[in-house]
């Protein structure tokens, strides 16, 4: 069969039941795929640069939280009231845990934490709090803002939905 | 038999489709959400709004709230009952402070297995800019109670901001 047939034919197949199942288990599939495994988000806010762009594009890998718990330094998703706004933080301490912050250095159980993905830094000073029991602390990136309009803190580990691809 | 057939088929697509337009727009759900919208909307603020719009805009909020409602805002430290009177003045307040905002409500997870009462997990996100030219873009989890007046309408009677990182 000529070249130009050919590929109408792949572009445009004839319509038929088995077609009809294909494109429905394909569908099917890709809803499974992008809803339950890897749910795909783009970043809106700066929280998380310059790890994370305002605007960039990735996934929610999901199944990494049904084998093991956040660790420090770990970025992850959080869930809010659902799965179409969520927050993308780093854990910095994981429970039981003190975190504190002083004069903008980030102090885990008195010992201060190297952090090289933080690249803007504000004078922070935070007093010391313990990290509950199934919790974990997480801060974003940029903490080029005050303290008091950067979301961040300790959050049940049950809402940790995953973590991004890459 | 070939009009006949079209005309039952005819019937029962009117019979299903009249169920699915009630389901959709109707059901308490939809009534709920619809509700939201209209307070999204009534909160949301245009740079050229004037203060006789500011104030007909207040009256309708306070009108979607019950004769007393519950306001909890722990990461504040704000747990109070307000009157519906005396609403208007904070949320005045608090609009007049931005030069334009947008308020949408996203996720919703919707309990009505008690009657008369919707418990409701929503996802709040507000956007604007203050008078001092400063961008907000901030994000909460509410968790919401309403409550079905005698009017069958839903009026808000309690809002909490769910603290989900506790500082």
């Amino acid at each position: 069969m000529p070249v130009y047939p050919r590929i109408k034919k792949f572009i445009f197949p004839d319509f038929s039941v088995k077609l009809l199942i294909r494109v429905s288990l394909v569908g099917i599939a890709a809803f499974l795929l992008f809803s339950y495994v890897l749910i795909p988000f783009s970043v809106k806010g700066l929280s998380m640069e310059p790890t994370y762009a305002d605007g960039s594009f990735n996934f929610c890998f999901r199944p990494v939280t049904l084998f093991s718990k956040p660790e420090k330094q770990d970025v992850v998703v959080i869930r809010l009231a659902g799965k179409k706004i969520m927050l993308l933080k780093r854990v910095v301490a994981t429970e039981n845990e003190i975190v504190e912050f002083r004069n903008g250095r980030l102090f885990v159980n008195g010992n201060m934490l190297l952090e090289p993905y933080v690249r803007y830094s504000s004078g922070w000073n935070l007093p010391p709090r313990q990290v509950k029991k199934n919790h974990v602390y997480v801060i974003g990136d940029n903490r080029g803002v005050s303290i008091e309009k950067h979301q961040f803190g300790q959050t049940p580990v049950n809402r940790i939905v995953g973590t991004p691809l890459w | 038999m070939v009009k006949k057939n079209a005309v039952i088929a005819a019937g029962l697509s009117a019979i299903i489709g009249f169920f699915v337009v009630y389901y959709v727009f109707y059901n308490e759900e939809a009534k709920v959400k619809r509700r939201f919208k209209e307070l999204s909307e009534r909160i949301s603020k245009e740079p050229d709004e004037t203060k006789l719009i500011a104030a007909a805009t207040i009256n309708k909020i306070t009108r979607m709230i019950q004769e007393t409602i519950q306001v909890d805002i722990p990461s504040r430290s704000i747990s109070k009952t307000f009157a519906r009177k005396e609403l208007a003045a904070p949320i005045y307040n608090v609009r007049s402070h931005y030069s334009n905002m947008a308020l949408r409500f996203v996720d919703f997870g919707i309990d009505l297995s008690q009657e008369g009462t919707a418990a409701v997990h929503v996802t709040g996100n507000l956007k604007g800019k203050l008078l001092s030219g400063e961008s907000v873009d901030e994000t909460h989890e509410l968790y919401c109670l309403l409550k079905k007046d005698k009017n069958d309408e839903w009026l808000f009677s309690s809002i909490e901001i769910v603290e989900v990182l506790e500082k």
